[in-house]
C-alpha cells in the first residue's frame, strides 16, 4: 500500500517537474530578474536572521557566499546575485 | 511486501535524482540568463576592488560562541553549556573551497573538543559540487542547517538530535558527497547524494545495556559496507518561502566478521520549513519540522545474565517548532522579541535497556540584540513514560561572527 | 536558594532595558548641492510606475513596500532603513533623495552603478507618490 502511495506521489512530483520545465517564458523571465536584495532578503531567512550588508568586506563576502551556497545548495545564479548585492554596500 | 523499507525509498530517491541531474545538464545550456548591461559594471567593480586588495586567497574567520544558564528538575543549577566554535572559510578559487569548525564545549562538567567538520569542495559545473571530508549529515534540516547556538531557536537541542538521551540519526558524516541545487520554473530543487563510513553498531560487548545502540562516532569504520544517503529538497513557490525535504540512509553497522555482520540499518527523515510574513499579526513566522525514523535489522544480543534477546531496534525522533517575531510592528521593543514553541518527541525500543518515550513541550522567549546575537529565555517540560514531569529552565547566550 | 535563581532574569531584563535604546544619532543629510538638481519626470505618473517596479525589487526588502521603512530585513540593520513617508524625508527636495540613492550609506548600498540614471529619478518620482497616497 504505502509503496503505491511512493510511486504515485513520485509520478505526480515528476509531472510537476515537467509541468515546470515548460513554464512560459515569462515566469523565466521573473526568476532572471531577481535582485540581489531580492534573493538576500528571501534565502537568509530560511535559515538564519539576515545579515546586514555591513557585515564583511568584499573578499570576506566571496568567501562567506560559497559556504552559504554550499550549504543550502543555492543556484550559482543566486549567491553571485547575492554577494554582489552584499559587496555593494561596502563604500570605496 | 507488508513491510515498508526505506531503502526503497533511498533507490527511488537515488534514480530520480539521477535523472534530474541527467536532464538539467542537457538542459540547462540555454539557462544562462543574459547579464543586464548595467549590474555587470557593479561586478567590475567589485572584481576591481577585490584584485587592488591583493592575494587571491578569499579568508573567513567566523564561527558562533554561546554562553547559558541552566536548571533542570531537581539537579543543582549550573552555568552552562557554554562553547566557542570557530569557522574557517577558505576561498581558492571559483571551484576550490575549504571550510572547518573546530568546537570547544563546556557541558556536564566536561571541556569537550572536537573537529565538527573539515570539507574540500569542488564545484565540478553549475548544478554539482563534489565534496570529501568530515561534513554535516545532510540528514534532514537540523543537523546540517540549524544547529549553531545563534541559529537554533532554542537552548536545547530537540530531543533525539542530541547525545542527551539518545541520538536518532547521524550529526556529521565522513566521506565524500556531490550535491547542488536548480531553479526549475518557478520551483527550486536542491540535492546530496554521500557515501559515509556510516554508524557502527553497539553489541553490548562492553556494556550490555547499550546493545542495539548506533554509534555515529564515524572516523574510522568497522566494515567494508559504506553508508549511502542523500537528501532531496522542494521549494515549491519563487520566493521560497517553503522547503519539504526528504532524506534516507542505509548503512551496514556491524563489524565485518563477526556475528552482527549483516546487521544493516536503514533511517529516513522528512522536513518542512515555512518562513512566511503574516500581516495581521505583523510578525515574521518561521516554522520548522522534521521526523527521523531508524531502523536496525533484528538481531541477537546477550543480556546482563547472559542470555540471548532479541527486540525490535526501531527508533523514532521528531519535533516542531514556531517562533513567531512582531518585526513589523513600528518603534516598538516587541520588533526585538521572538516568540516559541516546541514539541519534541523521542521513542527508542521499549524491550532494549535504553527504552525511551518521551515528550517534550519547550516555550521561549528570545530576545535579538543584533542580527547575529540573541538571548535566549526557555521553559520545558519533558514527560517520560511512568516517571514524573521535569521542568527545566534555561537561559542562553549565543552569538554568530 | 530558588532566590538566587530568580536574579538572572532580573539581571537580564535589566540589561535588555539598558540595550534598549531608540538611536536617533546623526541624520543623513545630502549635501545643499544636490538640492539644486532637477527632477526630470517631477509629476510624471509613467515614470512613477516605472519607480514602482524598480522600487519593488530593489528596495522593499529593506524600506519595505510602503515604503515605511519595515521591509522584512529591516530589524536586521543599524541604521535602521529609513521611512519614506516620514515628515522628514517628506520635507528632503528630490535631488536630495536622488543623491541618497546614488551614494548609499552603509548598510544602504551606492545604487550608482546597479541603477542607470533616470532609473533613479523614476525611483524618486515614485517615493514621492507612495508619500502622497
Amino acid at each position: 500500500m504505502k509503496k503505491r502511495t511512493l510511486v504515485i506521489s513520485s509520478i505526480l512530483l515528476m509531472v510537476f517537474i515537467g509541468m515546470q520545465i515548460s513554464s512560459c517564458s515569462s515566469q523565466r523571465a521573473m526568476i532572471a530578474n531577481k535582485t540581489g536584495a531580492q534573493l538576500w532578503a528571501e534565502n537568509c531567512q530560511r535559515c538564519h536572521t539576515t545579515p546586514s550588508p555591513n557585515t564583511f568586506n568584499d573578499q570576506q563576502w566571496e568567501a562567506v557566499g560559497m559556504h552559504m551556497q554550499i550549504r543550502a545548495n543555492l543556484t550559482p545564479e543566486e549567491i553571485a546575485k547575492v554577494v554582489e548585492f552584499l559587496q555593494s554596500a561596502n563604500q570605496d | 511486501m507488508k513491510i515498508f523499507y526505506p531503502n526503497h525509498l533511498i533507490r527511488v530517491l537515488g534514480l530520480s535524482l539521477c535523472l534530474l541531474v541527467l536532464s538539467l545538464n542537457s538542459w540547462g545550456q540555454d539557462q544562462n540568463p543574459p547579464a543586464p548591461v548595467q549590474t555587470q559594471t557593479q561586478t567590475q567593480r567589485n572584481e576591481q576592488r577585490i584584485a587592488q586588495k591583493g592575494p587571491e586567497t578569499k579568508f573567513l574567520l567566523t564561527g558562533y560562541g554561546y554562553t547559558g544558564f541552566e536548571k533542570v528538575g531537581s539537579e543543582n543549577s549550573t552555568f552552562g553549556p557554554a562553547g566557542f566554535s570557530p569557522i574557517f572559510l577558505w576561498k581558492k578559487s571559483d571551484r576550490l573551497f575549504f571550510e572547518s569548525e573546530v568546537e570547544f564545549e563546556i557541558e556536564d562538567g566536561n571541556l569537550n573538543i572536537g573537529l565538527e567538520y573539515a570539507t574540500l569542495h569542488y564545484r565540478l559545473n553549475k548544478y554539482l559540487t563534489l565534496s570529501g571530508g568530515k561534513f554535516l549529515s545532510p540528514f534532514g534540516i537540523f543537523q546540517e542547517r540549524l544547529h549553531p547556538a545563534w541559529i537554533n531557536k532554542f537552548a536545547e537541542k530537540p530531543m533525539g538530535f542530541s547525545e542527551e538521551g539518545a541520538m536518532i540519526g547521524p550529526m556529521t558524516e565522513f566521506g565524500a558527497s556531490l550535491r547542488g541545487g536548480a531553479q526549475i520554473g518557478l520551483s527550486k530543487v536542491n540535492y546530496v547524494l554521500y557515501v559515509s563510513n556510516g554508524p557502527t553498531l553497539n553489541t553490548g560487548s562492553s556494556n550490555p545495556m547499550d546493545a542495539g545502540r548506533l554509534d555515529y562516532n564515524n572516523l574510522g569504520d568497522n566494515n567494508n559496507n559504506k553508508a549511502i544517503g542523500g537528501r532531496f529538497g522542494f521549494l515549491p513557490f519563487s520566493s521560497s518561502w517553503l522547503e519539504i525535504g526528504l532524506s534516507g540512509q542505509v548503512a551496514g553497522v556491524g563489524n565485518s566478521g563477526s556475528a552482527f555482520q549483516n546487521v544493516k540499518t536503514q533511517m529516513y527523515a522528512a522536513d518542512l520549513s515555512i518562513i512566511k510574513k503574516v500581516n495581521f499579526i505583523k510578525s515574521n513566522v518561521d516554522i520548522k519540522a522534521q521526523y527521523n525514523y531508524v531502523q536496525t535489522s533484528k538481531t541477537n544480543y546477550l543480556d546482563t545474565a547472559g542470555n540471548s534477546y532479541t527486540f525490535n531496534n526501531t527508533s523514532t525522533a521528531w519535533f516542531s517548532q514556531i517562533a513567531i517575531r512582531p518585526m513589523f510592528l513600528e518603534k516598538s521593543f516587541l520588533k526585538n522579541v521572538e516568540f516559541t514553541g516546541r514539541y519534541s518527541v523521542l521513542k527508542t525500543p521499549q524491550e532494549s535497556y535504553w527504552a525511551i518515550d518521551n515528550s517534550q513541550v519547550a516555550m521561549g522567549i528570545n530576545y535579538w540584540l543584533k542580527w547575529n546575537s540573541v538571548i535566549k529565555v526557555n521553559y520545558q517540560l519533558t514527560y517520560s513514560k511512568g516517571e514524573q514531569t521535569e521542568p527545566g529552565l534555561f537561559i542562553q547566550w549565543g552569538l554568530g561572527f | 536558594m530558588k532566590k538566587s535563581i530568580l536574579i538572572l532574569p532580573a539581571l537580564l531584563f535589566v540589561f535588555i532595558g539598558y540595550s534598549f535604546h531608540t538611536s536617533q544619532q546623526g541624520r543623513w543629510i545630502a549635501p545643499a548641492s544636490a538640492d539644486q538638481l532637477s527632477n526630470p519626470y517631477k509629476g510624471n505618473t509613467w515614470a512613477a510606475g516605472a519607480g514602482k517596479k524598480i522600487f519593488n525589487v530593489q528596495c522593499a526588502a529593506c524600506h519595505g513596500e510602503q515604503g515605511k521603512g519595515d521591509g522584512i530585513v529591516a530589524v536586521s540593520l543599524t541604521p535602521p532603513p529609513a521611512n519614506l513617508q516620514s515628515a522628514f524625508t517628506k520635507t528632503e527636495s528630490d535631488g536630495a533623495i536622488y543623491w541618497k540613492i546614488t551614494a548609499g550609506n552603509a548598510p544602504m548600498p551606492s545604487y550608482k552603478l546597479a541603477l542607470k540614471d533616470p532609473e533613479r529619478w523614476q525611483l524618486v518620482t515614485y517615493i514621492r507618490e507612495l508619500q502622497n497616497k
